[in-house]
């Protein structure tokens, strides 16, 4: 579903290496975790991909559609969760529930009938004429992922997702994230909670310092990270493994 | 065996540090001049190193033009004083005129640092008193409102140092009255602030901007209107009779505002007494109000603040929840692409009130200067230009070409063009993730600005139609010229923006005030007007060509030029939407 080759990304004028030929395959049907400690690269990957920011070199294809080449039809295929939500503060929730309604042009009836259930699922009913500067943290959290749901997209990709999210709606967000996959969808998100990451992925990917560190199922990551049991404990072992190479390498 | 002996950090966080002020005013110093963001993309990226200068260029000649109208005004006041023995009047003048403007625009600065920040998130929660957030955001407010009182004091402190006295002495009195000056207005303001802001409920504090805005626009009206009833040729007269006459002026505002009178004393007062007592008392005033602002702020600044946008919600019973939910669903309804970002645009600004006021207030205010002398002036002067402008021939089309560029002229100076996109702010990811093809988001942003374009037009179209008394086909035509011209101010104004957006405010008075966008409009904006009326001179004047073909060509020049900026703008925006980093 979603495809990355050799991805690569740089800031000041190259000094600074964000994202250094990453490649990663995101199979449909999966819930794909993408690991790493602060400032491996995790968000500037996941912008290059919704097209945020534009990457040095490497190519994305979601659904074999060319991210860079064809952004536009690719970014009818996802939808996306930024990890802190600014979203319109002047506008109401349903005005930009209608927004986003229009911009992918789903029909009236369709978007009634999706809402009413993503609305029912979030408890945002009786908010949603409100200003959104009037939200919590959490409610413009869940607006925004009703808002990237809302389009049915075929990959749905989320920067920590779960910050703002109460236990309940977290639960039925991972139900829903679980169920968009069982239809042969995909998600892709970043997260820092190796809890979640382990309960609720197929895949996981480790990333540090720009460089894909791991990639693979949870028993394949066990098996890599000589035994150790827990994602922590891979995560650990694996991220400062890979900086002691680095480092020899150096 | 003896055990290693510990070293432990003293507990720091568990006290408050001796002064916070100072690092929360570096912080707002900075964040509010952008210090750091410009060291780091003009000294470090090296990037866009013709900012700086147009900063200069335009900053320099607003400056010199104010400076150089400030200095006759001065002169004048000198000069009328001196006839009374009163040379200083004209600095009692210039503190009043500097502190009112500091104490109006102070007003919605300390509004907007105080209430709308951002940054406030960040500086409530870390363990810094209330009066310590509100000194050093009062301390940025007053470093910008400075410029102010140097814009007027300083052309009045040349005006009387070469027709008076100078020296140094003077200088430093001068210096010493421009420091204190504006601490008195600007903590009056912000005691006013806070306390309106304490008692008024927080979905109510938009329209307070709006009514606060209304009532500065009524009081600017009105001085025009006192002022335009005066014929001209009275005007000197006029003048005497304010300074000389019953109203002494001097004693009026000295009972009214007594620092205006005090600073004049400090710079001009032969007694050395009067000086060392008038500066003492500008001091001690000047204390006293700080303290009572810091003194409020420390008590209501949180009360006003705290509790954030977020408002309680009561519970609603079934039979409610489900009339709600049918309610919300009635207005969830499809509409097109184009219509959505028009909507969008619509909502986002007009909800706004600081958009609002400089969008369309000077599209209300200047027609309206034009208009007041046209109506209420006695001047002979002016009756006989007016009965010039409504006769016929050459004199009469020009009138009408130049309330058409009036209209392109209102439509550029407003900021709603050249800071479409900057207006997103951080929200701009959503424009940037959703699969709206460039040119769509173009057109519905441009729909927008048509509709604006109205408001700038129709005002002065109404002016045009008093004043000058246009037959009906040039009306039309000037009108249908000053709107296709407009338009076309507009899109170049959205081209600006598109190339060089403004995303990281902190506040939307910066989105507006600080867009460097806005000034490279009004370049833009001269050279169309500069260009469109060398065309209308040259065709009409210069061939002999009719007034009729003349705004023709003049549309049809228009109409080339605004499939050449749209072409540009569709670019600039699939460049913006599709390839730069956010």
């Amino acid at each position: 579903m979603l495809s990355i080759r050799n991805l690569s990304k740089s800031y000041r004028k190259g000094e600074v290496k964000a994202v250094d030929d990453l490649t990663l395959e995101v199979p449909a049907g999966q819930i794909f975790g993408f690991l790493g400690p602060n400032g491996a690269g995790k968000t500037t990957t996941i912008k290059m991909v919704v097209g945020l920011l534009r990457p040095d070199s490497g190519s994305i294809t979601v659904d074999g559609v060319d991210v860079l080449k064809q952004p536009l039809e690719a970014k009818r295929l996802i939808g996306f969760v930024p990890d802190y939500p600014e979203l319109y503060p002047k506008l109401t929730g349903l005005e930009y529930l209608n927004f986003i309604g229009d911009v992918y042009g789903i029909p009236t009836d369709l978007r009634r009938r999706r809402l009413g259930e993503l609305l029912e699922m979030f408890g945002l009913q009786d908010v949603l004429r409100d200003l959104i500067q009037t939200y919590s943290h959490g409610m413009k959290q869940k607006l925004a992922v009703i808002g990237a749901v809302l389009p049915d997209p075929a990959l749905l990709i989320l920067d920590e997702p779960m910050t703002g999210l109460d236990p309940k709606s977290s639960i039925l967000f991972k139900d829903l994230m679980r169920r968009r996959c069982d239809e042969g969808k995909a998600v892709f998100f970043s997260t820092h909670v190796l809890d979640v990451a382990e309960r609720v992925c197929d895949r996981v990917a480790i990333i540090n310092r720009g460089r894909l560190v791991a990639d693979g199922t949870m028993e394949e990551l066990r098996a890599k990270a000589r035994g150790q049991t827990t994602l922590e404990r891979i995560f650990l072992e694996l991220t400062e493994a890979a900086e002691g190479e680095e480092a020899e390498g150096r | 065996m003896a055990s290693p002996e510990r070293t432990t950090d003293p507990p720091v966080g568990r006290q408050a540090p001796t002064s916070a002020f100072w690092p929360v005013f570096r912080v707002s110093l900075n964040n509010t001049f952008g210090l750091s963001a410009g060291r780091y993309r003009y000294l470090v990226r090296r990037e866009r190193l013709w900012e700086p200068l147009l900063i200069l260029l335009a900053v320099g000649s607003l400056v010199f033009t104010f400076s150089l109208l400030g200095y006759h005004v001065a002169r004048a006041f000198i000069v009328s004083g001196a006839q009374l023995g009163q040379p200083e009047v004209a600095f009692t003048f210039a503190l009043l005129v500097s502190q009112a403007l500091v104490f109006f625009l102070g007003f919605f600065l300390v509004l907007s640092v105080l209430y709308f920040s951002t940054d406030l998130d960040i500086l409530v929660p870390l363990p810094i008193r209330p009066g310590t957030i509100v000194a050093a955001k009062f301390g940025t407010v007053l470093v910008s409102e400075y410029l102010w009182v140097l814009l007027v004091l300083g052309p009045t402190a040349v005006a009387y140092a070469r027709l008076v006295a100078g020296g140094p002495l003077f200088w430093l009195s001068v210096s010493a009255v421009a420091l204190l000056a504006p601490v008195v207005p600007l903590a009056l303001s912000s005691v006013l602030s806070l306390a309106l802001m304490r008692f008024i409920n927080r979905r109510h504090r938009d329209l307070l901007m709006v009514v606060a805005s209304v009532i500065v626009i009524g009081v600017v009206l009105f001085f025009q209107m006192s002022l335009l009833s005066v014929p001209e040729s009275e005007l000197p007269a006029y003048l005497q009779r304010i300074l000389s006459g019953q109203l002494r002026l001097v004693d009026a505002v000295g009972r009214g505002f007594p620092p205006a009178v005090w600073g004049t004393n400090v710079i001009a007062s032969p007694d050395p007494a009067t000086r060392l007592g008038s500066l003492a008392a500008l001091a001690a005033v000047s204390l006293g109000a700080w303290w009572l602002m810091l003194f409020l702020g420390g008590r209501v600044f949180y009360g006003g603040l705290i509790g954030g946008e977020e408002i309680a919600r009561r519970r609603l019973g079934p039979a409610e929840l489900e009339a709600a939910r049918a309610r919300t669903m009635e207005l969830v309804r499809q509409g097109s692409v184009v219509g959505a970002v028009f909507r969008r645009e619509w909502r986002l600004f007009m909800r706004v009130p600081l958009y609002v006021m400089n969008g369309f207030v000077p599209s209300l205010i200047v027609p309206a200067m034009l208009l007041f002398p046209a109506v209420a002036s006695s001047d002979p002067e002016l009756a006989r230009l007016l009965s010039l402008l409504q006769g016929a021939g050459t004199t009469r089309f020009y009138t009408a070409l130049g309330f058409a560029a009036l209209m392109v002229f209102l439509a550029g100076i407003n900021t709603t063009s050249c800071t479409s996109i900057s207006r997103e702010g951080r929200q701009f990811w959503i424009s940037k993730v959703v699969p709206v093809l460039p040119e769509e988001m173009v057109k519905g942003k441009m729909l927008f600005l048509a509709v604006t374009a109205v408001f700038s037009v129709a005002p002065v179209v109404i002016v045009f139609i008093i004043v000058a008394r246009p037959p009906l086909l040039l009306l039309v035509g000037a009108t249908v010229a000053g709107l296709a011209a407009s338009l076309l101010a507009l899109l170049l104004g959205l081209l600006v923006d598109i190339v060089r957006p403004y995303l990281t405010w902190t506040n939307p008075q910066q989105a507006v005030k600080s867009n460097l966008n806005a000034v490279i409009m009004m370049g833009v904006e001269l050279v169309l007007l500069v260009g469109l009326g060398l065309t209308a001179y040259g065709l009409h004047t210069r061939l002999g060509l009719a007034e009729g073909p003349t705004l023709v060509c003049l549309l049809g020049l228009i109409g080339l030029l605004w499939v050449a900026a749209w072409r540009a703008t569709v670019a600039a925006a699939a460049d913006l939407y599709e390839r730069r980093d956010f």
